[in-house]
């Protein structure tokens, strides 16, 4: 009570808002939150060599009637899969419209649905946002439904701070603070919010909620609406580009204006222009410029972007206190958005090799496949040296590889089941090196087919007889072990031992087990004998007693079940085994084992879990693996929709519900 | 008071070391050297591994190597399963509500000369940390092995002899060692304890005893529940190498001829 006291002052004794600005609060929800989307992504991730999906939520606003929806690049931008819920609850599929890292800024469209347009938010002037001004945070923050915060606009310029260490920003290898200055405010926001809209009380977008550092950060409503035009419109955003990156003036150069330019790429308009770093830029195109602080890069580097790329522009640029001017044609900015290729016959993923990449490199030329990740055991982390991310492969037996999509073709061109065992070349780049490595497949997924060691079985679960429990039990004295559990069709179920029993000997040998860390010495004494042999145990039951058993051959292990990989909805299921069905009570229930369940499949987004057990597919019974198979088969068959399973989980039981994309075997 | 107590206690060691030195003939150490010098081959292994806690799943790909003995002409290979699969060791000691799934994909003998031979797990028996490999195709010419029915046996304190194959960064070379059996354990079944070497992983290590005969080979035990150590729950209280004798190797090795004959 201590502590919730101050809480209650802060909420019970607030001065109630005027009620103008709650009405205005009021209208501004109202105008935004119909289009407020929370958007489930089942994304990917490219490591060890494969491509790995991955789940998580964000936030999101519809800005046309059309569906377009505006969220953060680094929410969908490597979304398979998107559900998105909107206001109403109901949901809806969307796909990614394009995306741009550098804005930290994507686009997705609503599947259209029949029965009406989407409701939309309007855009706002961000530049017209002042310090104090009230402001909504909309989303849904640890992926909870639509949610919003209050604050003020704390700061309409906001850079991040390299006092502490330069906090690193990129996305995709842009770094997205170089374009944008962010409006920093108070309203609460945490992850889950991000892509959500930053909404004015004219109930206007004015930023897109980005990252929290402090205080949030919101992309502004100009930047972010243009970019969303452009992807909208081209499915892309089309940057001119000079090649130089300017940097605040030194306060030893004593200028107010001029930016000071530190790096000219090589071969790059600039270059060609004959700027070179330590110049200081005047003007581009006519307009003055002046970088004297951080927070003045990010518009230069936009005024930079949008000339108009291939037309000739004039600069005016200082060396060592003379003016010169030059002429620069722009070329269009290269992405650095490059998508993986996971090429799994080699256990590699690789990506094209881009101009910065080449740069960085020492490289003339972006020809090539650079390795991103590889898998330890595949042929490429076989490879003698082993492949390793950063390598440049640029050739395949005799074949050169101009780009990844090229490497994959080459591959899969050798890597066929009736060419296996397989020896090929593999020309790559390693810095200085050339170097020639041979790639040796052997079979294109390895499959451990062994078995376990088949010991001698009693089926009995137990605890040791301590000396406590011994006297308790009024057996004062006595070792051994007391039965807490009879297996299923055990042979000890067979020959009539129950739950309590004491087990003291075997074949006449007293058992010594009186210590907890003698509790395994029953079931080692009983794998000493043969499969099939016949043992008296010493028991006691109100009484000592003999009871003869025949052992029977331990149960199949887990791994040496059955096992099916659903590929259609990505998870494992396999038969149960004999512990299984103790341990869940599942009595005379059959069904099949879930093992796992790939993240962001339409398995894990339906909410199945490994553990669950399976009954039922669509109403039809599953009893093991071979039923279970069929029974998907015709749910494929038939192409279904939805494929209901019926599960127990613990003690639960629940129906899960997988919405069907049945292209993966197709 | 400090200095004296250290100084005598090295003292203990080095004396018990000289002892333990004094009683193994190193020709003899040299001669059994020469045969496991090719017997104890390096494994490479890639493992498909599944971490499943409270319903969610991750997979890693891993890339390890560890040491196994050659028992047979043929390349039948004993290795220790828990170099190989962790998984039955981690359902020993794993915590709640989290398991491990692996799969082996990729198995390879690496002989000291450095020659690969491929090779597949034909039986796992998680009782006494134990797989049996066997190469993929039949080797060209036998493979130099340990007899395992030149076995011997071994007392409290007896000095035996363990050798590890050492990685590259030692070239694969053999290291050979002498040290004594701290324990000798008769329930639930015979183990003996030696105390581990420093220099070398020896999980996977024959061990002989003091005329050169095979005493067993080293492999990991591990126990669930109970109590924890001062090491927390994992530590020596519930997983310790132990020496397999070999006569357990033995039965395991003609399991596996039973298992092979059944399928």
């Amino acid at each position: 009570m201590r502590v919730l006291a101050p809480l209650l002052l802060l909420f019970g004794f607030a001065a109630p808002a005027p009620a103008q600005s709650r009405r205005e609060i009021d209208r501004a929800i109202a105008a935004v939150k119909p289009a407020l989307v929370r958007i489930l992504v089942a994304g990917v991730e490219y490591q060890q060599g494969r491509e790995q999906k991955s789940e998580s939520a964000g936030s999101g606003v519809i800005i046309s009637p059309e569906g377009y929806v505006v969220t953060n690049h680094h929410v969908a931008g490597w979304a398979k899969r998107m559900l998105v819920t909107l206001a109403d609850r109901t949901e809806a599929e969307a796909d990614l419209v394009g995306t741009d890292p550098l804005t930290d800024i994507s686009v997705l469209k609503l599947r259209p649905r029949t029965s009406k347009a989407y409701p939309f938010a309007r855009w706002g002037d961000s530049s017209k946002l002042r310090v104090g001004d009230t402001v909504l945070a909309m989303g849904s923050p640890l992926a909870l439904t639509q949610s919003v915060t209050q604050g003020i606009v704390s700061n309409t310029a906001m850079v991040m701070p390299d006092l502490l260490g330069k906090v690193d920003l990129s996305l995709d290898g842009e770094d997205v603070g170089s374009m944008v200055l962010w409006i920093g405010h108070d309203a609460q926001i945490h992850p889950g919010n991000s892509g959500g809209p930053l909404v004015n009380l004219a109930g206007e977008i004015v930023g897109i909620n980005e990252l929290e550092y402090g205080l949030a950060g919101a992309i502004p409503s100009n930047l972010a609406r243009q970019v969303a035009q452009s992807l909208i419109e081209r499915g892309k955003v089309v940057r001119a580009d000079l090649g130089l990156r300017v940097q605040p003036l030194l306060k030893s150069q004593g200028r107010d204006s001029g930016a000071l330019v530190s790096r000219v790429a090589k071969g790059s308009p600039a270059a060609l222009a004959g700027l070179l770093p330590g110049d200081v830029l005047l003007s581009v195109g006519g307009a003055p410029t002046t970088v004297r602080f951080p927070e003045q890069v990010p518009p230069f580097n936009g005024m930079v972007a949008s000339l108009p790329v291939g037309k000739p522009v004039e600069i005016e640029y200082e060396r060592e206190g003379k003016r010169h001017k030059a002429t620069a044609v722009p070329t269009e900015r290269e992405s650095r958005l490059v998508r993986p290729v996971p090429v799994r016959q080699v256990g590699i993923v690789v990506q094209d090799v881009t101009r910065a990449d080449a740069e960085a490199m020492g490289r003339n030329s972006t020809e090539g496949a650079k390795v991103q990740s590889v898998a330890p055991g595949g042929p490429g982390g076989n490879l003698k040296p082993s492949l390793r991310e950063g390598d440049v492969i640029v050739a395949v037996g005799n074949q050169r590889v101009r780009s990844a999509a090229e490497f994959r073709a080459a591959v899969e061109s050798q890597v066929r089941p009736e060419n296996m065992p397989l020896l090929f070349s593999v020309e790559f780049e390693r810095g200085n090196e050339q170097i020639v490595g041979v790639v040796r497949v052997e079979r294109l997924d390895g499959q451990d087919t062994s078995q376990e060691a088949r010991k001698a079985y009693l089926g009995v679960s137990t605890q040791v007889l301590v000396p406590d429990l011994a006297k308790v039990l009024g057996v004062e004295g006595r070792k051994g072990f007391r039965v807490t559990g009879v297996a299923s069709g055990s042979p000890a179920e067979r020959a009539g031992l129950r739950v309590g029993d004491l087990i003291l000997a075997v074949d006449d040998v007293p058992l010594d087990a009186s210590r907890p860390e003698d509790a395994e010495e029953l079931s080692e004494t009983i794998r000493q004998y043969d499969i099939g042999a016949t043992v008296v145990l010493r028991i006691w039951r109100e009484g000592v007693q003999t009871v003869p058993v025949q052992l029977g051959a331990s149960p199949l292990s887990a791994r040496e079940l059955r096992r099916l990989r659903e590929e259609d909805f990505e998870f494992t299921v396999r038969d149960l085994t004999v512990q299984d069905r103790d341990a869940r009570q599942l009595g005379g229930v059959s069904g099949v084992l879930v093992e796992d369940v790939a993240p962001g499949g339409w398995a894990a987004l339906g909410k199945l879990s490994s553990g669950d057990v399976i009954v039922s597919v669509n109403g039809t019974q599953v009893a093991d693996v071979e039923a279970f198979r069929k029974a998907m088969a015709e749910q494929k068959a038939k192409k279904t929709k939805f494929v209901v399973l019926r599960v127990l989980r613990g003690t639960d039981e629940l129906f899960i519900e997988m919405e069907a994309d049945w292209s993966a075997s197709d | 008071m400090k200095t004296i107590t250290t100084a005598a206690a090295l003292g203990w060691a080095l004396s018990s070391f000289a002892w333990a030195q004094d009683s193994v003939s190193a020709e003899v150490g040299r001669r059994i050297g020469k045969t496991v010098s090719e017997a104890l081959v390096t494994v490479r292994v890639a493992t498909k591994m599944t971490m499943t806690f409270e319903g969610e799943s991750s997979n890693q790909e891993r890339k390890s190597e560890s040491q196994g003995l050659v028992v047979d002409a043929k390349g039948s290979t004993i290795v220790p399963l828990s170099n190989l699969d962790p998984s039955a060791l981690f359902a020993a000691i794993g915590g709640e509500g989290m398991s491990m799934k692996t799969d082996v994909t990729d198995v390879k003998l690496v002989r000291p000369d450095g020659t690969e031979i491929d090779a597949k797990i034909v039986l796992r028996d998680k009782d006494l940390d134990l797989a049996l490999l066997v190469p993929t195709k039949a080797p060209a010419s036998p493979m130099q092995h340990v007899d395992l029915a030149d076995a011997g046996t071994a007392d409290a304190l007896d000095p035996v002899l363990v050798f590890s194959r050492l990685g590259r960064v030692a070239n694969r070379s053999l290291y050979h060692r002498v040290t004594f059996v701290g324990s000798v354990i008769e329930r639930p079944r015979k183990r003996y304890v030696v105390e581990m070497g420093q220099v070398a992983n020896e999980v996977g290590s024959p061990v002989f005893d003091k005329s050169g005969k095979f005493l067993g080979l080293i492999t990991l035990r591990a126990v669930s529940g109970g109590t924890a150590d001062a090491d927390g729950a994992a530590g020596r209280n519930a997983v310790l190498p132990m020496v397999v004798p070999a006569a357990d190797l033995q039965r395991f090795l003609a399991s596996a001829t039973a298992a092979a004959a059944a399928k």
